[in-house]
């Protein structure tokens, strides 16, 4: 036991033990073995120009926080502008948009599997998020395209071409819908989703959304999620629903927002100050921020929910000049733990045992 | 290993040759003389002021302006690195935009970023750069001068003609490692008793390549700084002259025209950048100086300039498949300054300056901002037996103009300075000052984004400094020692720092800042004369920084010294003087800094000690005086960075000659 914060976090860590301890004494051949978590990781986007993107990892069984965590395994550093982090088998991928590269390394020991180049000609693609399907990796690029990775060979074998400066997609109804943002060319900013259906590879369909999309979630029963930004003046941020069996926006609000967690029929939102709950059934907020314990975070950064534990995690920026944290919260709102993390932590992941 | 020993082998043989083959017959001791006395006569300063010359510019292997004045205490040069990259200058921790730059008796304004670029101020035209304290020395000065924490005076040749002679040409050519190339040519002619104008071209070239480690991505090979050419041509033109007894003229007119790459910072497996910066800048300017009987002075001075600046990077991935933006300023400057002087221990001073400012850019719904600056000076300085009392009240009145959105609101401020000296023995002098000054927030801060407070405060600044002086000049061997020491508390206070608004995205400037700079300067030289034809000449000097983050006290980087300041610097320069040669080596060393906020190992960057030698080698052929010199920098191949991700160069050489027609 190396840190321990001490407040709610040392009932939690022993009831994990147990819960640790049962299923280690089980058969690991049994198939209806529920998901333990051993802990998490944490990408720490870092400084631009800086090299300092970093990954942190978690230990859930001793509250022990390792920075620099890639480094350390892999002798070398994550590079600049960690962007996406997933996990995807027994393979965790991240995307480092300056560096112009996706590392590909084991979940479970983040010893380097492959480091993924994202240059065409020597000019960086810029790669920004990263989804699966189908044993495929899809990353976004800011050049407009989306690779086609084998998660088996680790091969690029496609890149799809979308709109300007794609962001993030979601998958629903064998298609991938990708936000194409144009985010590089202020004022001009694109406003359109792109369509990719899953078996051909092919963009069927581009979606006229609000200026400037960035953000894009699936909810369970088929819905689009599409938060704009806006152009900082007239045009304001939004949030337009698509629905993926007709392809058609069903509506279109001004909204604000970040980091939209789906928990069942629920989405949260990270806000200035606190999380936002909001009803998918109703589409209305309900409460302005769940947090019931007055605590606080300074920059909200990013936010993660680990649906087996059910529990909120905010990234906090605190200073931006210096190590960001991670705020554990339960679904009642209170602070649970805080984790201190690397530069500028932007998103959390969680890993099974 | 195989270019460091060429080099080696490149440098000894120059010494070498220059050493041997030329004849005797020459005028440095002559001129060793005339750099000390010149130094004697000046009063000891109230406000610890630092002077590098000409002739100390080859002693610590000086190309540009901010390698002349590295060797100062209480100096933080930021050096991106390369011939091309931008050099600044932050003074007692206080930042590079809190330093002031006066060149030929104006001063140079930037307001869109609030830095000056020293690395493009070359050194072929400057007689000597001055670092004042708090203000200039001489109070026969313009108002703006007054208005920044430190002011870096660079003074320019006056025209001075051989016995019998009507005009000069200087040539120079200076070339060596990053293919630099780097011809320099002058002409004076004197038109008349009083009258004589100059004309002056240099024209620099480099591919400014050079090697060096990454750390930290894996590899354990070199890599090459790419994208760091410059191409850069300098003109200017003088006119000088006396309008009678009591009054002069200078007319100048400089245009500087170049083309560089920006390399990158150094991005781990993404070596790639293709930046580049394009620069044209021009001014004109006239200085008119009256004396008016015995006890009123007089100076008159207007300037026009007109800064261009062009980035552009290919590599962009927006719809043009470039980002193109393009910047000018037009400065539009009068000032009147004069002194009074009463009596021999009693002068008053007061000066009016009137600028105007505009920034024209092809950014999308840009603000094109115009700024008036009404800056007002009225002080005097008293002697009274052994004390010197000065003090000043600058007023600084600003008002803008914007064509769309918002504005900075009007502003007028009172800011005080005030200097004590105590002359306690012949040798020793006691110093203090307070100056409360701000700077103006640039149009960066203000106008950049068309989103955004435009409510912004001037960023603050108090000093308080408390010194002493020790001078002694005398007959014996060690005809010269100057000691000074300071101690310092600085203050800043609503310092401008950018931070993400509630949205995320949209980054606002705030006055959220607070720093107290503890500090202290140590400066020492020592001249030494082994026999009539030698001296030994040695200068150390000493920083120390404790510079701490005030802000937030529930902040991590509450408390912590504030990013890129070392604790402790020492500048070492050391060398022999010889009739016809000398030698000298130059020492930097600065311990180790953070890169953030926040003082923990993971942003530390490594300290680091950089050795340069410099020989220079005086003749006279055929009649004309020919001065031949070559340095050798970063002699022990130091892979450093004082930017972090911005490598410097490793060993590097350059050789100049240099001859007067």
């Amino acid at each position: 036991m190396k840190k321990i914060n001490y407040n709610l976090k040392t009932l939690f860590i022993a009831v994990l033990a147990v819960l640790t301890i049962s299923s280690c004494t089980k058969d690991d051949n049994y198939e209806a073995l529920p998901e333990v978590r051993s802990g998490f990781y944490i990408l720490n986007e870092g400084g631009y120009n800086s090299n300092n993107a970093s990954l942190s990892f978690y230990n859930l069984e001793n509250g022990s926080v390792v920075n620099g965590f890639f480094a350390q395994k892999n002798g070398r550093g994550l590079g600049d502008t960690g962007n996406d982090i997933q996990i995807y088998g027994s393979k965790m991928y991240i995307v480092v948009n300056a560096s112009n590269t996706v590392e590909v390394v084991d979940a479970k020991t983040v010893k380097s599997i492959k480091q993924l180049d994202f240059k065409n000609n020597g000019v960086g693609r810029q790669p920004r998020y990263i989804v699966f399907n189908k044993n495929k990796a899809f990353v976004s690029s800011y050049d407009g395209t989306v690779a086609v990775i084998d998660t088996t060979s680790l091969a690029i074998e496609k890149y799809i071409t979308v709109g300007r400066n794609p962001e993030q997609m979601a998958i629903s109804n064998n298609k991938i819908y990708v936000a194409n943002s144009g985010g590089l060319d202020y004022p001009n900013y694109e406003k359109t989703v792109s369509v990719i259906d899953l078996t051909t590879l092919a963009v069927t369909k581009t979606i006229e959304v609000v200026m400037n999309p960035g953000s894009v979630t699936a909810t369970s029963d088929g819905r689009i999620y599409v938060k704009s930004t806006g152009n900082y003046d007239d045009i304001k941020p939004s949030l337009t629903i698509i629905d993926s069996n007709t392809d058609l926006v069903t509506s279109t609000k001004e909204f604000t927002g970040g980091g939209m967690t789906i928990v069942g029929d629920k989405a949260y939102f990270l806000k200035a100050k606190g999380i936002m709950e909001y009803d998918l059934n109703t589409d209305q907020v309900v409460r302005e921020n769940i947090i019931t314990d007055n605590t606080d975070y300074k920059i909200g950064y990013g936010l993660s929910y680990d649906q087996v534990n059910q529990l909120f995690f905010v990234c906090d920026a605190q200073s931006y000049s210096g190590t960001g944290a991670v705020l554990c919260y339960n679904k009642e709102g209170e602070l649970l733990y805080k984790v201190n993390a690397g530069v500028l932590p932007s998103s959390v992941i969680f890993l099974n045992k | 290993m195989y270019l460091k020993l060429r080099l080696f082998i490149c440098f000894c043989i120059s010494i070498f040759v220059v050493h041997t083959s030329y004849a005797q017959k020459t005028d440095s001791l002559q001129r060793i003389k005339e750099v000390v006395i010149k130094t004697n006569s000046s009063p000891t300063s109230l406000r610890s002021t630092q002077k590098a010359d000409s002739a100390s510019f080859l002693k610590t292997s000086s190309y540009n302006v901010a390698d002349a004045i590295r060797n100062f205490a209480g100096v933080v040069i930021k050096d991106y690195g390369g011939i091309g990259g931008l050099k600044t200058v932050s003074v007692r921790s206080l930042s590079g935009l809190h330093t002031g730059v006066q060149y030929d008796g104006i001063n140079m304004g930037d307001a869109q970023t609030g830095q000056i670029d020293l690395g493009r101020l070359m050194l072929d035209n400057v007689e000597s750069i001055s670092l004042y304290q708090a203000q200039p020395d001489d109070l026969l000065t313009n108002a703006r001068s007054f208005s920044s924490a430190s002011l870096i005076v660079v003074k320019t040749k006056t025209p001075s003609f051989d016995k019998g002679r009507t005009n000069k040409l200087l040539l120079k050519y200076t070339g060596g490692s990053f293919g630099l190339i780097n011809p320099v040519i002058r002409y004076d002619q004197k038109v008349s008793k009083n009258w004589s104008f100059n004309v002056n071209s240099a024209l620099q070239k480099a591919s400014g390549d050079y090697k060096f480690q990454v750390m930290g991505d894996g590899s354990d090979t070199l890599s090459t700084r790419d994208n760091a050419q410059i191409n850069a041509i300098q003109l200017g033109s003088g006119v000088d002259g006396k309008l009678g007894d009591n009054s002069s003229l200078s007319v100048r007119v400089s245009y500087y025209d170049s083309k560089r790459g920006l390399p990158n910072a150094v991005i781990y497996y993404n070596p790639t950048g293709k930046q580049q910066l394009w620069n044209k800048d021009f001014y004109a300017q006239a200085q008119y100086k009256q004396q008016l009987g015995q006890n009123w002075d007089l100076l008159v001075a207007t300037k026009y300039s007109r800064n261009y600046t062009r980035y552009n990077d290919p590599s962009y991935l927006n719809q043009t498949g470039e980002l193109d933006n393009k910047y000018t300023q037009n400065e539009y400057y009068q000032s009147v300054a004069t002194t009074y002087t009463p009596t021999k221990n009693l002068t008053f001073n007061y000066a009016a300056d009137v600028f105007f400012t505009t920034l024209n850019t092809n950014l999308y719904k840009y603000s094109y901002p115009t700024r008036t600056s009404i800056l007002q000076v009225l002080g005097g300085k008293y002697k009274l037996n052994k004390f010197v009392f000065e003090g000043n009240v600058l007023n600084t009145y600003i008002k803008e103009k914007v064509k769309t959105g918002r504005k900075s609101p009007e502003r007028m401020v009172f800011s005080p300075t005030f200097s004590l000296a105590y002359q306690a023995s012949s040798t020793v002098t006691l110093r203090g000052f307070y100056k409360d000054i701000f700077r103006y927030p640039t149009f960066n801060d203000l106008y950049y984004t068309n989103f955004g407070d435009r409510k912004l405060n001037p960023e603050k600044t108090k000093q308080y400094n408390l010194g002493m002086v020790y001078d002694k000049f005398n007959d014996s061997k060690l005809n010269w020692v100057s000691l000074s020491a300071d101690v310092y508390f600085n203050q800043i206070n609503d310092k401008i720092i950018a931070l993400p608004n509630k949205d995320l995205f949209i980054w606002t400037m705030y006055n959220l800042g607070n720093v107290n700079i503890y500090g202290a300067d140590f400066t020492s030289k020592f001249n030494y004369t082994l026999n009539q034809k030698t001296e030994i000449q040695t200068n150390i000097n000493y920083t120390y920084q404790l510079a701490l983050d005030k802000t937030d006290p529930t902040s991590s980087t509450y408390n912590n010294q504030i990013p890129y300041t070392p604790p402790h610097t020492i500048a070492f320069n050391a060398g022999i003087q010889k009739q016809r040669w000398g030698v000298f080596y130059n020492q930097i060393f600065s311990s180790g800094r953070y890169y953030l906020g926040e003082n923990k190992p993971a942003y530390f960057v490594q300290g680091f000690s950089v050795s340069d030698i410099s020989a220079n080698y005086r003749t006279i052929i055929y009649t004309k005086p020919l001065t031949l010199s070559a340095e050798v920098n970063n002699i022990f191949n130091l892979n450093y960075s004082i930017i972090r991700s911005f490598p410097m160069p490793g060993t590097s050489i350059r050789l100049t000659i240099k001859t007067t027609i």
